[in-house]
């Protein structure tokens, strides 16, 4: 498989498990609520949507399972999560009123009960086998662009979002930019808009004045109106075109475009970023990312008990470099701080590996041709390039499913946060006494808290039930709770984009480092895979260690406060 | 009539009898001050007319109202458990409907049934314990919610939130405190967060601590946390205020500054209870003074009745 096509199911993966990170969170992070059994809420959305879903047992070759009753996702999923609220409700009751260690015991074992009930009951979802065999909502009109009406529509519903978010980020995030001229981001605009909506929105605004273009600020109403209209238009040409005929053509035309873009966009945003940085930072890191490549070349190239030894040689040189480096970090008067060095040195890794060390085995094997298309895949990585011409397949559609699901859930988790009703929930975290003596119904806040945490859970499990494409008990284990703890802590507990960065960094981690494992004998594959856990352990201890409240975290609302 | 009556109230902790009889009245728009040696009772006492801590016996009234009609359950609290019954129960229903392969008819009434049974055995059980067994009800929250405010002893700051956002957090009924207003009603609420703002950034000003306003409370002094608290508790616009110690670790000139705020607001129409160790301050201040000792009321008067008593000076104030 191609690396763009990883990289866009770990998007997915990335998703599921940030929406599920989002639903500890609102209950752990900012309720207090100790909730070890979170799982239990992600079973019963993905479990519930999935029988809703699926074709009655009868007409199926593989099992039995009650239901059946072969509803569309949408009010599938609906249901799947509002049943995973009302669970989260009756789990809470007996439990909230008492010390929450009482609340981590009930829901860790209301989650083990559902685990084994899905497991050996038979009839009820195909236990201890997997349940599968549902249809994948939209599974028939992809690839895209097809050849009737209704693929046309959703061909063009898709690149109309797609080109509003992108109108939106270029006026959003280049617009602020210094460096990059108004005058540029207005033409950028101009053009991502189709000129039409552009135009549009310019007569319906006064204030443009010839030669000093103020800022655009989509948030306000009038500049965010030709955004949309830019996005409207490049729908209905995506929908003539497919009707036309000239389908691939504007698929490779916006979503090309697309792809490029989200390079260009990433930078800028990783520039800002990483702003303040100096060239000896910049080699630095270049420095750690080839070190860690080339620790792993006595491996490959030499082989044998001799090449492991030497890469596990260079390897422990690498961490002892990092850890004096680490301990010394304020003796090389670098203008930025370690963790972000490290951060850099992953990203110039991701670039390396993306880039330019997956074009190794076609040039090898294949040739200039072959590297050159890979590339280009990579390049343009919301395209899939196949034999039979250029797709936007299902995979990648999956990804923008769970992007919109997850941005929605963002916006409105960060306006509850945001909230009276989200200080209510931070103050019983910090001391439910105080919030009792100030007239907070304490008892109905923690209700609620644990009703909307556990139904995101529920949400985040309907998509998990597009994703896995087939259910089984081994995937709502207990450990996935403690996944999505890991998620939370590293990122940054009671803060929603760190929940979304550590789903990020975990996933990252876990399938970029997959393949390290098949350079090593097959007798060794096993504890190399098993190796990782470790060593993400390791991590997790040095990020409590040195920094508790998570990358993103505050330092204020780090659990446990103290002062 | 009084505000607060409180009479031959009553609370043990294992072999200590805390309160032991206590009986006393508060006037409306007066302050009272409550003294006593250590031990004698007087946080506890606290705790009581709050609502933190159950009587073994006695009664509290307020504003003419028993504490524990106070106390019955919230309309939220009635709906979640009337939710839960009838989903648990009415699941239950459906599952045995489907069982026994009823129709869909079945299904529903089975569904039905099972949700009014839950929904009637949460209403039976609450009169079943407030009429049979007559257990204290114990919802602090909802005694605050009718005007009877309180601050702690040992300040209780919500550390991990800034100073601001104590103060913002203290006014009652707050529309943005319901999710479907925080998500859908965002112009009102914030609307509403504007005018709180401007309230919590002038009684910030009033309390000298507005320069904290973006600090995070647990990083503030003693002193410091004593004026966010007292802030707090006047931002939910009570009735009545319970003080404990309210001057502990505050310097003199603030001292002095609090106690004008106060007076200023008895003239306003607030009632205070004080517990206060400096003698000048309680005073000074008070209308009324109950001296308490080992749990029972030792005499209540003004502060000339209190200064020459006998009794008081041998308990508390000393030669």
């Amino acid at each position: 498989m191609a690396l763009s096509s990883s990289l866009v199911s770990l998007g997915v993966l990335v998703g599921v498990f940030g929406l599920l990170a989002l639903g500890l969170n609102v209950k752990f992070g900012y309720t207090g609520l100790l909730d070890i059994g979170h799982v239990a809420f992600f079973l019963v959305g993905a479990y519930t949507s999935a029988l809703l879903v699926a074709p009655p047992a009868s007409t199926q070759q593989f099992g039995d399972y009650i239901l059946g009753w072969s509803w569309p996702w949408l009010p599938a999923i609906a249901v799947g999560t509002v049943l995973a609220g009302l669970l989260g409700l009756l789990v809470a009751l007996p439990a909230i009123r008492l010390r929450e260690d009482y609340l981590a015991i009930t829901v860790l074992g209301i989650s083990v009960i559902l685990r084994r009930i899905v497991q050996s009951e038979g009839w009820l979802a195909n236990g201890p086998d997997s349940l599968r065999g549902y249809p994948l909502p939209l599974r028939e009109l992809f690839p895209l662009p097809g050849s009737d009406l209704v693929s046309a529509l959703l061909f063009g519903l898709i690149i109309a979002v797609f080109w509003t978010v992108i109108a939106y980020a270029i006026a959003r995030w280049l617009g602020e930019r210094d460096g990059v001229g108004s005058t540029v981001v207005h033409g950028a605009v101009a053009v991502t808009t189709l000129g039409v909506g552009y135009v549009a929105g310019r007569l319906a605004t006064r204030y443009e004045t010839v030669g000093n273009p103020e800022p655009i600020d989509v948030r306000a109403a009038p500049d965010v109106r030709y955004v949309i209209a830019g996005g409207l238009v490049a729908g209905v040409v995506a929908v003539a075109g497919s009707v036309a005929g000239a389908g691939t053509v504007v698929l490779v035309a916006f979503l090309g475009l697309a792809s490029l873009f989200s390079w260009l966009l990433g930078g800028v945003l990783l520039a800002a970023y990483f702003s303040g940085v100096d060239r000896r930072d910049v080699g630095m890191s270049v420095g750690l990312a080839l070190a860690f490549v080339v620790a792993f070349l006595p491996v490959i190239l030499v082989g044998g008990l001799a090449g492991i030894f030497g890469t596990v040689l260079l390897l422990a040189v690498l961490v002892y470099g990092l850890f004096s480096l680490g301990t010394g970090w304020e003796a090389v008067e670098s203008s930025v701080g370690f963790a972000r060095l490290i951060g850099m040195a992953a990203i110039w890794l991701f670039l390396l590996r993306y880039f330019v060390l997956s074009l190794v085995t076609p040039l090898t094997f294949r040739g200039v041709g072959a590297a050159l298309a890979e590339l280009i895949q990579n390049v343009l990585w919301l395209l899939k390039f196949t034999t039979a011409g250029v797709q936007f397949d299902y995979v990648r559609f999956l990804l923008a499913l769970t992007f919109a699901t997850v941005a929605i859930c963002y916006y409105l988790l960060e306006v509850t946060v945001d909230s009276p009703f989200g200080r209510v929930l931070k103050a019983i975290r910090e001391d439910e006494d105080v919030a009792t003596s100030l007239g907070k119904n304490t008892f109905a806040f923690k209700v609620q808290s644990m009703v909307l945490g556990s139904a995101i859970a529920g949400l985040a499990g309907g998509l998990s039930a597009i994703h896995y494409r087939a259910l089984t008990h081994t995937l709502f284990a207990p450990r996935v709770t403690f996944v999505a703890f890991l998620i939370l802590v590293i990122g940054g507990v009671a803060s929603n984009r760190g929940a979304i960065l550590g789903a990020v960094i975990y996933w990252a981690f876990w399938k970029g480092t997959t393949d390290i494992a098949q350079f090593f004998p097959p007798s060794a594959r096993s504890s190399v895979q098993a190796l990782r856990l470790a060593v993400f352990g390791a991590l997790f201890i040095v990020i409590l260690y040195y920094r508790p409240e998570g990358i993103l975290g505050d330092k204020g609302t780090q659990t446990g406060g103290g002062s | 009539m009084a505000l607060l009556e409180v009479r031959d109230l009553r609370k043990t902790f294992g072999g200590i009898t805390a309160v032991d009889g206590a009986t006393f009245d508060v006037e409306e728009q007066t302050i009272t001050g409550l003294i006593g040696p250590n031990g004698a009772g007087k946080t506890t006492t606290f705790n009581l007319i709050s609502g933190f801590y159950r009587p073994d016996s006695g009664e509290i009234r307020y504003d003419g109202t028993d504490l524990q009609e106070i106390m019955r359950p919230s309309r939220a609290e009635q709906e979640i458990w009337v939710t839960a019954a009838g989903v648990g129960v009415g699941g239950l229903g459906l599952a045995t409907a489907a069982a026994t392969g009823g129709s869909t008819l079945a299904l529903g009434v089975g569904t039905v049934v099972g949700a009014g049974v839950g929904a009637a055995a949460y209403f039976g059980q609450e009169s079943f314990r407030a009429t049979v067994l007559e257990e204290k009800r114990h919802r602090p929250f909802q005694v605050a919610r009718s005007g009877l405010a309180r601050t702690f002893q040992i300040t209780r700051e919500l550390q991990g939130m800034t100073v601001l956002e104590n103060m913002m957090f203290a006014p009652q009924d707050q529309r943005g405190e319901h999710l479907v207003n925080a998500w859908f009603r965002q112009g009102t609420v914030d609307e509403e967060e504007t005018a709180i703002r401007e309230r919590a950034e002038e009684m910030l000003q009033l309390l000298e601590i507005d320069h904290l306003r973006d600090e995070y409370a647990g990083n503030l002094s003693g002193g410091q946390r004593k004026l966010l608290e007292l802030g707090r508790v006047l931002m939910t616009d009570p009735e009545m205020i319970l003080l404990d110690e309210p001057m502990a670790g505050v310097n003199p000139t603030l001292t002095k500054k609090l106690l004008e705020r106060i007076e200023t607001l008895r003239e306003e129409g607030y009632t205070f209870c004080i517990v206060e160790h400096d003698m000048d301050v309680i005073m000074n201040l008070s209308d009324t003074i109950i001296v308490m000792d080992q749990g029972r009321k030792l005499m209540q008067g003004t502060p000339e009745e209190v200064r020459s008593d006998e009794r008081v000076i041998d308990a508390y104030l000393g030669g």
